[in-house]
């Protein structure tokens, strides 16, 4: 342009600018206000912080808040009320050109917002120079941040603006995109252009990130690129329908696609995982014929593992031919000192990662009769089922088969097992005298209560309760052959379940005691009736008789909540048991609710005593008051038992 | 038929048509809110199995904040529908025109509304009882009971219809309408957070479900002031949108004059509650003889020191303390970069002009802020070599470490072992006069020592495993957030046992890595950083067991020495309640050691909890403690509490378990 249309131009776009700030004054005067406001709200909030690091954060907070809003509302006003309200039809009558026209706007608008922009920048200086000092590379910083965070939003804004109707539709749809995009790839959507501007550094680096930097003028020269496109559109049926307002069957549709979208992007999209893990460090002993590595953590300890590691090899060969599985998933034993004899620590891994067990493996370097190698080889086979079923196959209605084929396979596997002349197989004597005990108690083992396999588990204790689905199988193998047990483990416990819902609705119409009924021929309650013979059965032997006749009668506990003041209650157990002095009480407590949830037992409050004088009152740590619910157990060890026995387990309503 | 009957099935009649209107206009409305909150019907069987859904997971009970946000969205939908299309469409003198009053058109509005968002809601529940039906549990599986759904379809109800009247009230000024909205949305938090007491102002603390035992329990008081608020909100919508519709819309100069007058009497409340509040006019809204309080008198006149690596600002009256900071603080620095591996290391500007009493240091970027009034020498080294250890966390993870909440016990444990292993190495460098005295020296061993024991003691006494350390959340609702330190800084020395010191540092590099599982959490994430360090994290457990069992065995006597904390709330009166503490051993340590805890619910946030030293009476060899807490400090009829006892007066204390109590 000549500078006398140059000239000419600047008249024309100051009358124009001076329009629309008439035209929309009192807009902006409450917009204004409202910033002026909400930087003071920020001011107030940076100071209170107990985060706060600088009160420069006043500044960060009203960029991120306010003036996003404002650039939002200014938007708005200066572009699509023109068109909703046709307005723009008498601005093209006016002796300027559309390109000039839409400039001009934008000037108005970057004019606007830059000056609130840096007006917050200003008084956030001043107010942060009160309390502390600030560098001038940390100001020149923000302010180059602030610069390109305006232009690049209100550019966007101002293309947005001519999108009419469709605007509200492409910021939602914008906006979920981004969200899916940084969810599901490596883009960070708060490392990226304009947000990283205004990201964790904004007010605390005094680099400038020029990358970020570059990426939003970029996007503000694109932006501006295409509204200068889309002001080119003349006037007709386009601009008309964008003019008009979204009608509310369209909005609904609106709101449906996109929440589709959303559910379709986070539902299918994958994740990145963590690494599959790998046993490493000099104390690590890997067997050659099955993926199977034990780490023993002291050299005192190698000979037990290398010996555990043969004992193992040979067992998980056979259940891997048994299972017909080409291969098996990685298998991990680890050395934990703080465990006991009995207690095997299944950890948490990424699925599809195989298995990890932690033991004590200082009992299998000691005396022999400490260590339950069954018990530790079971505790792997199951954490190996739930890897290889995808986490299905504990599902409670067949629970009680995931608890007691790994037991019995431990106990009378093959490779355990070699010689049928001596008679069926039988589990450990520990689990013979351990599955007596619900007999023993006088308790029902029916169908009812052995499908509801978790309720068994909280009842009597992992030990017991593993003992009793473990002599299940055994009873079932004596009746139908042993190869029925691993029959259907292949069916049960073997394959992978898919995480969609297919398998429930399966589960649903053929659930597993059906399932068993046909595969097998026999029903549950059949089954339950063999076992409880077969437990009848055995009591024949000494050692079983006098294990019986030692716990009978039962040791009994009962539960005590004593009023106290302001609805609080003082908790207690009174064990009963005259035969049992000096035995070991372990009371295991736990505010539990509103909702029911499996224990972790080791959330379990835990409180010892030996057993003095009976009967004896033990007062629980754990406090509680009317309506509460609590979880309590109560174990007892003695030596003539030689493991605990759970003698009264409820989840109790507190009235 | 009698006249009055007649008259009577005429008025029901109009209602009807008029309803049934309504509800066909809202049904893109109800679809949508439909999707919003039953959604997961159609998605859910596709991605999970849905018969190990529980009843709580699926409802999302927990997570109430997403729920009232989505019946905040729903709700203001509907109302933005109800009115404000009426006049867009251009229908609403046909419908003013119709014989039927005003009053009742915006009755069986606002019914059809508050219908849509009902039917909404109870819909909602019976999807969800859908998605967990299947779950034949015998724990889990049986959640889902009528007693606490209808409650809460009561309760999803109130706030739904709500935020509709204020929706509708909100629509008569169209977009503009929300912003007063967002800014409560701001600002209420704020109120909470300084005084839970107000937590009344936010209709969504209704949805904070509070249970007695496996009953939800209902907050009459809230619902009725809520309600009437709601209510006023919609008379005042009634009238802008029905009474005055045929006035023209306000000129200009009435439009400037309301948003001005309103904007400032909204500023002006706003803001003058907030300086009341912040000022402690408002009585017992400042944490009383909190234990941690340090107040600093405000300083004037600030003057700034350079050194080879550091930026000092400080008070100008603590010139000679912010000197010999800095003269070992640029040492400090070099030890922990070599201790890292970094090569470069950054201009690290340091604020000593800190006087909030919340924490002793505070780390954004590369800028610490820390007080320097209350500290002794000794102790103002260790909070700078703490805070230096972020400075250089974040650079090696270029800033990425704080996005992984379950990495907070090596965050702040991390830099607690930074702390001690470079004052450490610098008492030995050489000739240690230059650097530390004896008497520092000593402070600094002993404060070691004394961290040691509080990890120890948690991790037998309460059990703890790693898993629950690395499940921050959970960790938290249970237990003491501050164990991340003392029990992070062993976790971190197991790491350097286990993994070799210089693997510290390219801890902190794996984050950058471009193959990070963004989604990783608690020991999974662990496992997965320890491994791309070439470390095994099954060995780095058993080198941290090692360490703790180790400790025990050396300080048997000092571990003994620290009492159990049984307690039991005494007594409940109209300002305080009162907690009985006693320590189940005779107890050597000084009566300001003992402390209690207290929040409103196990979500709450960390600046959320309130604390308060006991008093002691001595009865015998035992002595028991009691404490006051504040009434006005517990928002709603349940709290949690925490016993805690100081072994050291630097040191994080030993703490018992939270633990909940009622209020009648």
């Amino acid at each position: 342009m000549d500078q006398k249309s140059t000239a000419n131009y600047f008249k024309k776009a100051s009358a124009l600018f001076r329009k629309d700030l008439i035209q929309h004054r009192s807009a902006f005067l409450g917009l204004f206000v409202f910033l002026v406001f909400t930087w003071f709200l920020f001011a107030i909030t940076s100071w209170s912080a107990p985060s706060r690091i600088s009160l420069l954060e006043t500044h960060a907070l009203f960029m991120r808040m306010s003036w996003v809003i404002t650039a939002f509302a200014v938007g708005n006003r200066l572009v699509v009320s023109e068109n909703y309200g046709r307005t723009f039809r008498f601005l093209e009558t006016l002796p300027l050109g559309r390109f000039e026209i839409g400039l001009t706007k934008y000037i108005t608008g970057f004019f606007l917002l830059i000056s609130l922009a840096l007006g917050s920048a200003l008084l956030s200086f001043l107010f942060a120079a009160l309390f502390e000092a600030i560098e001038e590379s940390l100001i020149v910083a923000i302010l180059i941040r602030t610069l390109g965070f305006c232009a690049s939003v209100w550019s966007f804004v101002f293309m947005m603006g001519h999108l009419g109707k469709l605007r509200i539709v492409l910021y939602v749809v914008f906006s979920f995109a981004l969200l899916i995009l940084s969810a599901t790839t490596e883009f960070e959507l708060l490392r990226w252009g304009p947000f990283a501007l205004v990201g964790k550094g904004f007010v605390f680096d005094p680099r400038v990130p020029w990358r970020e930097l570059g990426v939003s003028v970029g996007l503000a020269f694109a932006c501006f690129g295409i509204a200068a496109w889309l002001e080119s559109f003349r006037d007709g049926s386009l601009q008309e329908r964008l003019a008009q307002p979204l009608s509310a069957r369209e909005r609904a549709m609106t709101g449906i696609a996109i929440i589709a979208l959303l559910m379709a992007g986070t539902g299918l999209a994958p994740e990145p995982e963590p690494d599959p893990y790998h046993l490493s460090g000099p104390h690590v002993v890997f067997s050659r014929r099955v993926p199977l590595g034990i780490t023993y953590g002291s050299q005192e300890l190698e000979d037990a593992a290398k010996s555990l590691l043969n004992e193992l090899e040979a067992s998980l060969l056979e259940l891997q031919e048994a299972m017909g599985w080409s291969a098996l998933p990685s298998l991990r034993i680890s050395h934990r000192s703080s465990l006991d004899n009995r207690t095997f620590e299944i950890a948490h891994l990424r699925r599809g990662d195989g298995a990890l067990v932690r033991a004590n493996l200082s009992h299998f370097a000691g005396k022999a009769q400490e260590a339950d190698p069954q018990g530790l080889e079971a505790a792997l086979i199951r954490a190996l089922f739930e890897d290889r079923s995808n986490r299905r196959a504990a599902f409670e209605p067949q629970a009680w088969f995931f608890w007691g084929f790994p037991i019995w396979w431990a106990s009378c596997g093959p490779s355990k097992f070699a010689n049928p002349s001596e008679g069926p197989c039988r589990l450990p004597l520990q689990r013979r005298l351990a599955a007596q005990l619900p007999i023993i108690q006088g308790r029902a083992v029916g169908a009812k209560e052995f499908l509801a396999w978790n309720t068994v588990l909280e009842q009597y204790g992992e030990h017991t309760a593993e003992a009793l689905a473990g002599t299940a199988i055994q009873v079932l193998a004596e009746k139908k052959g042993s190869e029925v047990p691993i029959l259907l483990a292949k069916r049960w416990l073997a394959p992978w379940a898919p995480n969609d819902s297919r398998i429930s609705f399966v589960n649903w119409l053929f659930p597993p005691p059906k399932q068993i009924e046909k595969q097998v021929g026999i029903s549950i309650d059949e089954l339950l009736g063999l076992l409880r013979e077969h437990l009848l059965r055995e009591r024949g032997e000494q050692e079983i008789a006098r294990f019986v006749s030692f716990l009978q009668p039962w040791p009994l506990a009962r539960f005590e909540a004593t009023p106290g003041p302001a609805q609080h209650h003082t908790l207690a157990i009174t064990v009963d048991w005259a035969r049992g002095l000096g035995a070991l009480i372990t009371v295991r407590s736990l505010r539990i609710g509103p909702y029911d949830m499996h224990i972790d037992p080791a959330l379990l409050q835990r409180k010892q005593e030996v057993l003095e004088h009976s009967p004896m009152t033990i007062p629980l740590p754990l406090q509680s008051f009317a309506g509460d619910r609590v979880f309590l157990a109560v174990d007892i060890e003695h030596p003539k038992i030689g493991f605990p026995i759970r003698i009264f387990s409820k989840r109790i309503d507190i009235k | 038929m009698s006249a009055g009957l007649y008259r009577v099935r005429l008025i029901l009649r109009k209602w009807k048509h008029l309803f049934l209107k309504e509800w066909r206009s809202f049904l893109p409305s109800w679809l949508l809110g439909f999707f919003i909150l039953s959604g997961d019907l159609f998605y859910r069987p596709f991605v999970e199995r849905i018969d190990e859904n529980t009843y709580q997971e699926v409802a999302a009970l927990e997570s109430n904040g997403m729920l009232t946000i989505s019946l905040a969205i729903i709700a203001f939908f509907v109302a933005y529908s109800t009115f404000l299309r009426e006049y867009d469409e251009k229908t609403i003198d046909w419908l003013v025109s119709l014989p039927i009053r005003r009053s009742e058109i915006f009755l069986i509005k606002a019914f059809a509304g508050a219908f849509v968002i009902v039917s909404l809601v109870c819909v909602g529940q019976f999807t969800n009882y859908l998605l967990q039906a299947l779950n034949p549990d015998s724990i889990e599986g049986k959640n889902f009971r009528l007693d606490v759904v209808f409650r809460i379809i009561f309760l999803q109800s109130v706030v739904g219809t709500i935020f509709f009247f204020h929706g509708i009230w909100a629509s008569r000024f169209r977009l503009f309408g929300l912003l007063p909205y967002v800014l409560a949305a701001s600002i209420i938090p704020l109120f909470e957070e300084l005084n839970p007491s107000l937590a009344w102002l936010n209709p969504a603390t209704i949805l904070r479900l509070e249970y007695a035992g496996r009953i939800p329990l209902i907050p009459w008081k809230l619902i009725a002031g809520h309600t009437l608020i709601a209510l006023l909100f919609g008379r005042s919508a009634y009238e802008r949108w029905l009474l005055h519709s045929e006035k023209p819309p306000s000129g200009p100069k009435r439009k400037i004059v309301a948003v001005l007058a309103t904007s400032f009497v909204f500023f002006c409340s706003c803001n003058g509650m907030l300086a009341w509040l912040l000022l402690g006019f408002f009585k017992g809204s400042l944490p009383m003889n909190d234990p941690n309080t340090r107040s600093q008198p405000k300083q004037f006149g600030v003057g700034t020191l350079q050194t080879k690596h550091l930026r000092f600002t400080y008070p100008g009256s603590f010139e000679r303390a912010a000197f010999q900071l800095a003269k070992r603080a640029d040492r400090i620095v070099e030890i922990q970069s070599k201790i890292l591996g970094i090569e470069e290391i950054p201009t690290i500007l340091v604020d000593l002009a800190e006087h909030t009493h919340f924490h002793e240091g505070i780390t954004g970027g590369i800028r610490i802020r820390m007080g320097i009034n209350e500290f002794s020498s000794w102790r103002l080294l260790h909070v700078f070599a703490h805070e230096s250890a972020h400075v250089f966390q974040q650079q090696l993870s270029q800033g990425r470490f704080d996005e992984w909440p379950d990495f907070r016990p090596f965050i702040e444990g991390g830099a607690e072992w930074l702390a001690f292993e470079s004052i450490s190495m610098l008492y030995e460098e050489g000739n240690s006069e230059k650097w530390m005295s004896e008497s520092e020296w000593a402070e600094e061993e002993a404060l070691r020592r004394a961290s040691r024991a509080v990890a120890t003691l948690a991790w037998q006494r309460h059990q703890i495993r790693i898993e629950d350390i690395l499940n921050v959340k959970e960790f938290e609702k249970r237990y003491d957030e501050r164990l991340t330190y003392p029990l992070g800084e062993t976790m971190t020395e197991a790491i350097a046992i286990a993994c070799e010191k210089k693997g510290i540092g390219s801890m902190w590099r794996v984050f950058t890595q471009s193959d990070f599982p963004q989604n990783a959490h608690g020991v999974l994430l662990v496992r997965h950083v320890l491994q791309r360090m070439h470390c095994d994290s099954e060995r780095w457990q058993q080198a941290h067991e090692k360490l703790l069992s180790e400790f025990a065995n050396k300080e048997r006597a000092l571990l003994d020495s620290v009492p159990r904390l049984e307690s039991k709330i005494k007594d409940i009166t109209p300002h305080f309640v009162i907690v009985e503490t006693h320590p189940d051993r005779p107890s050597s340590f000084p009566p300001e050691s003992y402390a209690l805890a207290f929040r409103s619910h196990e979500n709450a946030k960390s600046n959320e909890v309130r604390s308060i030293r006991g008093e002691i009476i001595q009865q015998g060899d035992m002595h028991l403690v009691f404490f006051r807490i504040p009434r006005n400090h517990i928002a709603g009829k349940r709290f949690d509490f925490m016993l805690s006892l100081f072994i050291h007066p630097a040191a994080f204390p030993y703490s018992e378990p939270w633990q909940a109590a009622l209020l009648e």
